[in-house]
C-alpha cells in the first residue's frame, strides 16, 4: 500500500511542478531511428517527433521560411576550384551534443560522407536522397575543428543550399562504431535502421523519456540545449538576426537588421516535457481537446467542417486556419488524342469554375489554386498565373462560350453543336469529333473515390457533367487510389485524365521534376508527358541557379508558361485548420504556412498557459 | 479419439497450407505497392525507388518469394513488415495480441454469459412477454450499425455523463512515470485470467466426486472467491494495482458496447437450443415429478442447451481479426484488426498476409478445439 | 407433411399442396407479431423506395416554380451532385424544403436515402439469391453424390470460411472495383460457398435417406432429376429462411465497406453516415445538433435489416418443425 501511495504522491507531485503539454496524434511514429525514418519510413507522425531531436547546418526561419544558420555560423562562401564548387562553412562553437560532447566538424564531415558512401555503394534509399545528390555533392573536408568544405560539381540552391546543407547531423562518435559494426553484417542497411537509438546523443531540444507503445511518448526538454535564449528577429526590410546572450553568438544577414521588426522571437523551450497522444480516430482526438485532455491536434489534413463547427462553440478553444503549401490538380496525358491538343486542355480548364466549386460546392471549405506554386508560398508565387489562366473571372454562360470557340479553333466539330444563350445550355453538345474527322468516343477522368476524398470525388463529377454539356465525352471514374497510381505510374501511363494532389517542399524545384522532359520516363513525375524545349532550357538554368533572386525571375517564367500549356489544371485546396486550447498552451504565433504542425507544433517556442 | 484427433490434424496442416497460399498469391496480386506512397515525394527518383525495391526484396519473381515464404512459415517467420522495416512482422503480432486478446475474451464471454442468461429465459417463457422483448430489442442492436453504436455510446458515457475514461487504453498521466510497459501488465492480466480458468476447471473436476449439492457449492464459492481475493491482494501488493485497474477501467465501454451489440447472437443460438431440449423426455419427467420450475430450467434444461452454445463460443474467438477492425479504431484500441486496417491502407503486403495467416492458424485451432470440447462434454458422440 | 405425399408427380397436386401448405404456413405466421412487423416494413421500404422518381418531381412543383434555371443547373433533389443554392450553410436542418435536411455538400438527404432504397434492396437480395442457389445446388450435389465432389466443396467451404469475409473484401476493394452489384456477387459466392453450405448439405442429407428417393432412383429417374425435382424443393424452405438472414448480412457489409471508404458505391445508406463521419459531423455534441446527418440513415439500416431478421425468424419457426410449438 506504501508503494503505491508513494507512486500517487510522486504522479501528484510531477503534475504540479513540472510543465507538460499533451497533444494529440491520430497515428503512431514508427521509429525514431533517423536512418529508418529518411531511409524506407518516412511517415508525417514520426517526423513531428523526430523534428525537435535534430539539426541541420541551415534551417528555415519561422513564419517567413527565410534560409538561415543553425549549427552554421554564417551563410556559406561559394568558389570555383578547378571544375568543383566548394561551399566554405563556419560551425558555431557554442554547441554540444545532449551527452556533453562539443559539436565539431568531425560530426558534420561524418555524417555527410557516410550518408553519400552508403548511398552509393548500398543504396540507402528513401528521403536521404533529397539532402544528398551523389550526381552532385562529391565531398565534405574538414579543415579545423569548426570549419568545413563541402564540394560539389555544379552549384544548385536545390542540390546545396535546400538540400546537404540543412541534412541532419549525426553524431560520429555514436555512430562511427555503429556504422562500421553494421558494414560487416549481410544486411548493412537493416541492421543500422534496427538499431535501438534510445541512448543516441542528440543536438535538439527534446530527448525520448518514455515510448509506451500504441499509447504515448514522452520527450523531456533538454537543459543544455545550444539554442536556449537565443532571439531570432525579422525584420520588415527582409533582413534576419540571430543573438544568443547566453553564449554570445551573433550572427545577422539579408541586409541591415534595423527598422521595423516583423517577428521577434526567444528560443526555449519553455515546457519541461511533452506528450504525444495516440487516438486512432478523428473524433476521439477532438473529444479529447474538448475535454481538455490534449492542447494541440497533430492532423496533416486539418480539422474537417464538422469538426471546426463544433470546437468553434467550445470555450478556451481557439481555431487557426492556414493555407497549404500543395494543390490538387488535373493531369491530361499528352501521349494521347485528344489531350495533346492545346486548346483542348484550355478549353477544359475554361469550363472549371473553381470560385463556384470552392465557395459554393464546397461551402468554403477550400481555396481556388491557379498555378504549379501554390499562393501560399508567398515568396516564389507568380500572381500572374491567376489572369493567365483561361476563364478567369467569367460567368458561366462566358466559360462556355471560351470553351466552345476554343475547340472550334482547333478544328473540333460537333454531331450536335451545343448552343449556349446567356448562362444556360439551350442544347448540349453530342459527339464530339477530332480535327482529323475522327469521333470522340469516352474520355476517362480517374479520380479518388469520396472514401479518400470526397471533394476531388465532388468536382470530378462536376467536370464531367460540365463538360459534358458541351459535348466532350468526359466519364469521371471514382476509383481506389492506388488504382489510379497504378494506372499512372506502373501500368505505365494508362490514363486519359487523373486527379490527384501534390504537397510540396518550399523551394519549388518540383516545377522541373512534374515538367522537364527528361523526367518523362516510366514510373518518374512527368506522368502529363510534357516536352517543351523552351521550357526545359528554362528550368534547367533554374536548378542550376545559385543566386535567389536569378531563381525567383526563372521560376515566375516556367509558372508562365505552364499556366498557358496546362499540363495540369491546378483546380485548388484546402486550408489547414487547427485547433488548441488558449487555458493551456500559447503558440508564438499563429499564422505559418501549412499550419503549425508544419512546424511540429514549435516545440521550443511554445508555452503553458498560466 | 487419438486417431480421429491425428486425422484432425493431418487435415488442418493442409488446409492451412493451401489457405496461405491463396493469402499469399492473392495479397500478391494487389495493384500497386507500398513503395507506392513515394510516388508522393518528387525527389524520390525511378533509382532510389528501384533501390528501395531490392531492399523489400521486390527485385525477385514471386515464385521464388513464394517459396521462401513458405519455407519461413514452416519455422513461424512470417517476414519483414514494410511500414515498420525491418521489424519482424511476429513481432508486430505479438506486440498488439495481448491487447486484442484481452478485450475481445472478456467482451465475448461477458456476451456470451448475457447471452445465455437472457436465451434459457425468454425459451422457458417462450412467445410470452420477456421472450418478445429479448427478442426484439436483441435483434435491434444487432443491426444496429455498430460505429454508430460506439461513437453514441462514447459521446454518452464518456463526455455527457462522464463516467468513464474517454478512448486510449490507459491514461497517460498516471502511466509516465512507471518503469514497466503497458504490455507487461497486460500479460500479467492475461496470465492472472488463465491461472482463474485452470483453478477452476480443478474445482469443477474435483466437486464432481462430491456427494452433497451443499458441499459442491460451498466448495465452488469458497474457492473462487479465494482466488479472486488471492489474486486482487498480489495486485494490490506488487504495488501496480491502480495500473490494472486503469486498464480495465478503459475497457470497460468497448466490452459494454460489443456485448450490447452482439448478445443477440448467442441469446438466440441458446433460445433455439433449449426449445429443442425442452421436448426431451426428461424435461417431461422432471416436470412431472414435480420439480420446481427455476430447477428444472436451469439444472436440466439450460446445462444440456449449453453445449452448442460453447462451440459456438470456441469459433466466434477465431474472428477477432474482423471483428477488430471497427471496434478498435472507434475506441482508440491498437490491436491487431486496427493493424489489419493500417498495413491495408499502407500496403504492406508482409503484414497483411501475416496477419490473415496468424488468423488461420486461430481459427483452426479453435475449431480443434471445439471439436474436443464436443466430444469431452457430449456424452452421444463417440469417435 | 408435405414430402410423404409428394412423390406424386402431378404438378397439379404439388401446386395444390404448396397452396395448402402456404394457407397453414399463413396462419402460423399471421400469429408471429414481430415477423408482421418485419413484413411490414419490407412493404413499406419497397414503396419508399418506388416512389423516389416522384419526389424530386412534387418538389420542383412546390418551391422551384419561380426558379427553372437554377433548378436546371443545380438539381436540388439529385441524390449524387445535387446542390441547393438557395441555402447559405450546408449542412441546412430539416425544412419543407428539404424534410430531413442537406448534408455539407449541400444534397437532399431524404432524396439520398430513398434514391439508395432500391438498391439496397437488390444488393441484399442479389447476395441472398446467389447465395442461396449457389448453397442449395452445391449442398444437393454433396448431399446426393457424396465421395469427391462431396470432399471437394466441403474443404472449399473450410477455406472460405477461414477468411475474416470483412477482411478479405477489404482487400477485394483494393482491386475489384466494387460496385454494388460486384459487391452482392461477391458477398453471394463468399457465403454461398462457405457455411451455408454445411448447413444445407446437412439437411440434405436427412432427404437422401427417404423413400420416396429410392423409388424415385428405380423407376430409372437420372441424377439430375432426383436432385431438382426431389431433393432441392425438400431444402427449399430452409434455403429461403437463410435467404432471408443473409440480406441483412449483405446490407451490413456494404455499409461497414462504405463507411471505410472501400466501395466503390457512389449512394448508399453507408455512403450517407460516412459523409457524416468524414466532414467531422459524428462525434461528441455534433451527434445530437446534426442528428439528420446520421440518423435516417442509421435507422434504415437497423429497419430495414432487423425487419429481414424478424420475418426470417417467423419463417423458420413455421419451416423447422422443431422450433413448432407443441
Amino acid at each position: 500500500m506504501k508503494k503505491v501511495f508513494a507512486v500517487l504522491m510522486l504522479v501528484v507531485a510531477v503534475f504540479v511542478f513540472a510543465q507538460t503539454v499533451n497533444w494529440a496524434f491520430l497515428q503512431e511514429p514508427i521509429s525514431l531511428n533517423i536512418w529508418d525514418y529518411l531511409g524506407p519510413n518516412a511517415t508525417v507522425w514520426t517526423g513531428y517527433v523526430m523534428g525537435p531531436r535534430i539539426a541541420g547546418l541551415y534551417s528555415y526561419s519561422d513564419v517567413r521560411f527565410d534560409w538561415i544558420p543553425a549549427l552554421a555560423a554564417d551563410l556559406p562562401d561559394l568558389e570555383q576550384v578547378g571544375n568543383e564548387w566548394v561551399y566554405t562553412v563556419k560551425l558555431r562553437t557554442d554547441v554540444t551534443w545532449s551527452d556533453g560532447t562539443k559539436f565539431s566538424a568531425d560530426d558534420v564531415v561524418w555524417t555527410m560522407n557516410t550518408v553519400r558512401k552508403l548511398i552509393v555503394d548500398y543504396g540507402l534509399g528513401g528521403n536521404w536522397a533529397s539532402y544528398v545528390d551523389p550526381d552532385y555533392f562529391v565531398k565534405a573536408e574538414k579543415i579545423d575543428d569548426f570549419t568545413v568544405k563541402i564540394y560539389f560539381k555544379e552549384p544548385s540552391l536545390a542540390k546545396a543550399n535546400f538540400g546537404t546543407l540543412m541534412m541532419p547531423i549525426l553524431q560520429k562518435k555514436y555512430w562511427e562504431p555503429k556504422v562500421e559494426a553494421a558494414l560487416k553484417t549481410g544486411n548493412p542497411l537493416q541492421t543500422i535502421y534496427n538499431y535501438d537509438v534510445s541512448d543516441e546523443p542528440i543536438l535538439g531540444a527534446f530527448l525520448l523519456k518514455k515510448w509506451e507503445k500504441g499509447a504515448f511518448i514522452e520527450v523531456n526538454a533538454r537543459k543544455d540545449y545550444f539554442d536556449t535564449g537565443s532571439v531570432l528577429t525579422l525584420y520588415k526590410n527582409g533582413a534576419v538576426s540571430i543573438k544568443n546572450p547566453n553564449t554570445g553568438f551573433e550572427w545577422s544577414g539579408y541586409g541591415e537588421p534595423k527598422g521595423e521588426k516583423q517577428l521577434e522571437l526567444v528560443t526555449g523551450p519553455y515546457v519541461d516535457s511533452i506528450i504525444y497522444r495516440m487516438y486512432l480516430n478523428r473524433a476521439a482526438a477532438i473529444t479529447a481537446l474538448i475535454n481538455g485532455d490534449v492542447s494541440f491536434i497533430f492532423n496533416p489534413l486539418g480539422l474537417q467542417k464538422g469538426e471546426a463547427d463544433q470546437l468553434a462553440k467550445v470555450a478556451n478553444v481557439k481555431l487557426i486556419s492556414n493555407s497549404v503549401n500543395g494543390f490538387r490538380y488535373m493531369c491530361f496525358n499528352m501521349r494521347r488524342f485528344p489531350m495533346n491538343i492545346k486548346e483542348f486542355r484550355q478549353a477544359i480548364a475554361a469550363l472549371i469554375d473553381r470560385e463556384f466549386l470552392t465557395s459554393r460546392v464546397l461551402g468554403g471549405q477550400a481555396f481556388p489554386q491557379y498555378g504549379v506554386v501554390p499562393s501560399g508560398n508567398v515568396f516564389w508565387y507568380n500572381p500572374n498565373v491567376e489572369k493567365l489562366s483561361p476563364g478567369y473571372g467569367m460567368s458561366s454562360g462566358d466559360r462556355r462560350k471560351l470553351a466552345i470557340d476554343l475547340l472550334k479553333q482547333a478544328g473540333f466539330k460537333w454531331v450536335v453543336e451545343p448552343k449556349i444563350e446567356g448562362n444556360n445550355v439551350v442544347r448540349q453538345g453530342r459527339g464530339l469529333i477530332a480535327p482529323n474527322g475522327q469521333r470522340i468516343d469516352q474520355i476517362e477522368l480517374l479520380a479518388p473515390g469520396a472514401g479518400y476524398d470526397p471533394m476531388r470525388a465532388t468536382i470530378a463529377l462536376y467536370v464531367e457533367r460540365w463538360a459534358n454539356e458541351i459535348g466532350i465525352p468526359i466519364k469521371a471514374n471514382l476509383v481506389d487510389f492506388n488504382l489510379i497510381v497504378q494506372r499512372v505510374f506502373d501500368e505505365p501511363f494508362n490514363f486519359d485524365i487523373y486527379m490527384l494532389g501534390w504537397s510540396l517542399g518550399y523551394y519549388p524545384d518540383h516545377v522541373a521534376d512534374f515538367f522537364h522532359s527528361k523526367r518523362a520516363g516510366v514510373g518518374d513525375f512527368n506522368a502529363a508527358g510534357y516536352n517543351n524545349p523552351e521550357f526545359d532550357k528554362l528550368a534547367d538554368q533554374f536548378l542550376a541557379a545559385s543566386d535567389i533572386d536569378k531563381a525567383r525571375e526563372l521560376s515566375f517564367k516556367l509558372q508562365e508558361i505552364l499556366a498557358q500549356d496546362l499540363p495540369y489544371v491546378v483546380i485548388f485546396d484546402t486550408p489547414v485548420t487547427e485547433a488548441f486550447r488558449t487555458d493551456q498552451i500559447i503558440f508564438p504565433y499563429e499564422k505559418t504556412l501549412s499550419g503549425l504542425q508544419y512546424v511540429n507544433g514549435a516545440p521550443t517556442l511554445v508555452k503553458a498557459a498560466k | 479419439m487419438l486417431r480421429f484427433l491425428s486425422k484432425r490434424v493431418v487435415q488442418i496442416v493442409i488446409l492451412l497450407f493451401i489457405y496461405v497460399t491463396i493469402v499469399f498469391w492473392l495479397m500478391e496480386a494487389l495493384p500497386g505497392s507500398f513503395l507506392d506512397k513515394y510516388l508522393m515525394n518528387p525527389k524520390i527518383t525511378p533509382e532510389i525507388r528501384e533501390n528501395l525495391k531490392r531492399q523489400f526484396g521486390f527485385d525477385k519473381p514471386v515464385l521464388t518469394r513464394y517459396l521462401y515464404y513458405m519455407k519461413n512459415f514452416l519455422v513461424l517467420d512470417l517476414g519483414v513488415s514494410f511500414s515498420y522495416f525491418p521489424k519482424k512482422v511476429t513481432s508486430i503480432i505479438f506486440e498488439r495480441l495481448p491487447r486484442t486478446v484481452f478485450l475481445f475474451v472478456t467482451s465475448t464471454l461477458v456476451s456470451y454469459a448475457f447471452g445465455y442468461t437472457l436465451g434459457k429465459r425468454s425459451a422457458w417463457r417462450r412467445g410470452k412477454v420477456i421472450d418478445q422483448v429479448t427478442t426484439f430489442t436483441g435483434i435491434v442492436f444487432w443491426t444496429i450499425f455498430l460505429p454508430l453504436l460506439a461513437i453514441f455510446n462514447i459521446w454518452l458515457f464518456g463526455v455527457i455523463l462522464g463516467i468513464l475514461p474517454l478512448n486510449q487504453f490507459i491514461d497517460p498521466n498516471l502511466w509516465r512515470n512507471v518503469s514497466f510497459s503497458a504490455q507487461d501488465l497486460f500479460l500479467k492480466l492475461l496470465l492472472n485470467a488463465f491461472i482463474f480458468l485452470i483453478v477452476f476447471l480443478t474445482i469443477m473436476i474435483i466437486s464432481r466426486r462430491l456427494k452433497t449439492i451443499n458441499a459442491k457449492r460451498i466448495l465452488l464459492y469458497v474457492s473462487l472467491i479465494g482466488t479472486i481475493i488471492i489474486s486482487i491482494s498480489i495486485w494490490i501488493l506488487s504495488g501496480r494495482a491502480i495500473y490494472a485497474w486503469d486498464i480495465i477501467k478503459h475497457m470497460v465501454l468497448p466490452v459494454f458496447t460489443l456485448t450490447l451489440y452482439s448478445f443477440a447472437g448467442s441469446m438466440l443460438v441458446m433460445r433455439d437450443t433449449m426449445l429443442d431440449v425442452i421436448r426431451e423426455d426428461y424435461i417431461t419427467t422432471a416436470k412431472a415429478k414435480g420439480l420446481p420450475d427455476k430447477v428444472v430450467r436451469d439444472k436440466h434444461a439450460a446445462r444440456n442447451a449449453l453445449l452448442p452454445l460453447m462451440t459456438n463460443f470456441v469459433i466466434s474467438l477465431g474472428f477477432t481479426i474482423s471483428g477488430g477492425i471497427i471496434t478498435e479504431t472507434m475506441f482508440s484500441w491498437p490491436g491487431l484488426g486496427r493493424a489489419y486496417l493500417e498495413a491495408l491502407s499502407q500496403q504492406d503486403t508482409p503484414l497483411l498476409i501475416g496477419l490473415l495467416v496468424f488468423t488461420g492458424v486461430f481459427v483452426l485451432i479453435a475449431h480443434l478445439v471445439a471439436d474436443i470440447l464436443y466430444a469431452f462434454l457430449d456424452p452421444r458422440i463417440r469417435y | 407433411m408435405v414430402e410423404a405425399i409428394i412423390k406424386e408427380p402431378l404438378w397439379k397436386i404439388r401446386l395444390k399442396l404448396w397452396a395448402r401448405s402456404f394457407k397453414t404456413g399463413w396462419e402460423l405466421f399471421r400469429e408471429k407479431k414481430l415477423a408482421l412487423f418485419g413484413l411490414s416494413v419490407i412493404i413499406f421500404f419497397a414503396i419508399f423506395g418506388l416512389v423516389y422518381p416522384l419526389y424530386p418531381s412534387i418538389m420542383r412543383a412546390v418551391f422551384w416554380k419561380d426558379d427553372p434555371f437554377g433548378y436546371q443547373t443545380f438539381a436540388p433533389y439529385d441524390p449524387i451532385i445535387g446542390f441547393d443554392p438557395h441555402i447559405m450553410n450546408h449542412p441546412s436542418p430539416p425544412s419543407l424544403r428539404h424534410p430531413l435536411g442537406t448534408d455539407p455538400l449541400g444534397r437532399d438527404i431524404l432524396s439520398m436515402i430513398m434514391y439508395s432504397t432500391p438498391r439496397e434492396f437488390i444488393l441484399g437480395i442479389t447476395a441472398a439469391l446467389i447465395t442461396v442457389v449457389i448453397g442449395t445446388i452445391i449442398g444437393a450435389s454433396c448431399a446426393y453424390y457424396g465421395g469427391v465432389i462431396d470432399t471437394f466443396f466441403m474443404r472449399l467451404a473450410d477455406i472460405v470460411m477461414l477468411f475474416p469475409s470483412l477482411a478479405l473484401l477489404m482487400v477485394l476493394s483494393a482491386f475489384i472495383d466494387l460496385t454494388l452489384f460486384r459487391l452482392a456477387l461477391i458477398i453471394g459466392m463468399l457465403s454461398g460457398f462457405g457455411s451455408i453450405t454445411l448447413v444445407l448439405k446437412a439437411q440434405a442429407l436427412t432427404i437422401k435417406v427417404r423413400p420416396f428417393i429410392e423409388a424415385a432412383k428405380s423407376t430409372g429417374a437420372s441424377d439430375a432429376y432426383i436432385i431438382f425435382r426431389h431433393i432441392i424443393p425438400n431444402i427449399l424452405p430452409l434455403s429461403f429462411l437463410y435467404m432471408m438472414l443473409n440480406v441483412t448480412g449483405a446490407i451490413f457489409t456494404e455499409a461497414t465497406l462504405s463507411f471505410l471508404g472501400l466501395a466503390n458505391i457512389r449512394m448508399s445508406w453507408g455512403v450517407i453516415i460516412q459523409m457524416a463521419e468524414s466532414s467531422g459531423y459524428l462525434m461528441g455534441a455534433s451527434i445530437g445538433t446534426y442528428w439528420w446527418l446520421w440518423l435516417p440513415a442509421g435507422a434504415c439500416i437497423t429497419l430495414l435489416c432487423s425487419a429481414f431478421y424478424f420475418l426470417g425468424r417467423g419463417l423458420e419457426e413455421i419451416v423447422n418443425p422443431r422450433l413448432r410449438k407443441r
